[in-house]
């Protein structure tokens, strides 16, 4: 049995959707007259779906997928748009919503959008309730020195630390540039030999050209950077080694990051 | 019709539920722009623009859609002229839908005004 929220000022609009949806076999439709009242009903109880008007009094749509996606985000919306709240929709899309059905075509759309959204929605509960039983896990990567790497590993170590609920959204971006600083530094100043002084100087592109030049000649060539990430239930750690010489600096870095529940995201190295 | 897919069952709700709603809503409308109410002058205005949007009718959407504009900017000048047009143009609303369930077969408007 599903819950579904229809928000609408319009009385019709909301007899129009809440009847197309109970029509449903295992769907139930309970109402809203705008954001607000949304939200009191959402506190009481949540509902399966959210499928919401955009101008509305009090709190408009846009509002009210805000509101949810910070405090229910796993509760999915669908937005329900009229001619003149294209640019609302795109916002509240950009929000978070799952998906809009033009008032227009409720009749044919509704139900096939809302079967589609409820699904996503019960795999990607499914696939949190795995995660929630994840204790810990291992990943290990063996780069080449190319720079353009650096970013796409950071973002999964980064879609990693979400999966695992241990940083907030400020916390993610501290860890991405702690990781980028230890990625390039492995690369460039580890495994080619560059130096932190050329790398400053106001030449940039002939710095850049350098590391081109280098990554492909011997014995730089040859040379690895191994990442090895460890996401536990209370720290994340990224141990980055790289093949330069290591007596002229450290040639291994590694960063614990602890869970925003103990609220100190602390990045140390060693 | 395309709005309801096609189905009489659902428009006559619709329409039963049109009646119900602009009975209830063009009074209180017209008791803001008498109060100068701007706030229920906006608020019943998109309410009735919403109202008749389920029904592709342009005039009486475009009439309510300028009240609501006068609410949220705050100036009701020309409001009961407005506010003429807007009950002129859902009262020619009410008599097409009549008609047209009238010349559908198995069907009657339920919802016709109540007090």
């Amino acid at each position: 049995m599903a819950t579904i929220l229809v928000v609408d000022d319009v009385a019709l609009d909301r007899h129009l959707a809440g009847t197309l949806l109970e029509e449903h076999s295992g769907w139930s439709a309970v109402y809203a007259d705008d954001g607000r009242e949304a939200l009191s009903l959402i506190k009481l109880k949540v509902p399966d779906l959210v499928l919401t008007d955009l101008q509305m009094p009090e709190m408009n749509g846009l509002e009210l997928v805000e509101a949810i996606r910070r405090d229910y985000a796993h509760v999915p919306v669908i937005l329900m748009t009229a001619h003149g709240s294209e640019d609302i929709a795109v916002a509240a899309l950009k929000l978070g919503a799952a998906s809009y059905v033009p008032k227009r075509d409720l009749a044919r759309d509704l139900v096939p959008t809302t079967e589609k959204v409820l699904g996503m929605a019960r795999v990607s509960w499914n696939q949190q309730q795995v995660l929630d039983c994840l204790v810990e896990t291992e990943l290990r990567f063996v780069l080449s020195n190319d720079p353009h790497h650096v970013q796409p590993l950071i973002s999964h170590l980064q879609d990693h630390m979400t999966m695992m609920s241990l940083v907030d959204k400020g916390g993610l971006i501290r860890v991405g540039t702690a990781l980028h600083e230890s990625l390039i530094n492995a690369m460039e100043h580890g495994n080619l030999e560059l130096s932190s002084e050329l790398r400053e100087s106001e030449d940039i592109e002939a710095y850049r050209g350098l590391v081109e030049t280098r990554r492909h000649l011997p014995p730089y060539q040859a040379r690895r950077v191994l990442v090895t990430a460890r996401f536990s239930r209370n720290e994340a750690v990224f141990v980055v080694q790289d093949d330069g010489v290591a007596s002229t600096r450290p040639n291994c870095q590694t960063q614990r990051i602890r869970p925003i529940w103990e609220n100190r995201a602390a990045a140390a190295s060693s | 019709m395309d709005r309801v897919g096609g189905r009489v069952d659902l428009l006559k709700q619709m329409v039963g539920l049109f009646f119900k709603e602009t009975d209830k809503l063009l009074p209180a409308l017209h008791t803001a722009i008498a109060q100068q109410d701007m706030v229920k002058v906006q608020r019943n205005a998109h309410s009735i623009k919403g109202s008749a949007s389920c029904f592709a009718a342009p005039p009486a959407v475009s009439a309510a859609v300028r009240l609501e504009f006068m609410g949220r900017d705050g100036d009701l000048t020309g409001a009961e002229d407005a506010y003429s047009l807007l009950e002129l143009e859902i009262e020619r609303l009410r008599q097409a839908l009549t008609t047209y369930l009238q010349d559908t077969p198995h069907s009657s408007v339920s919802g016709k005004k109540q007090d």
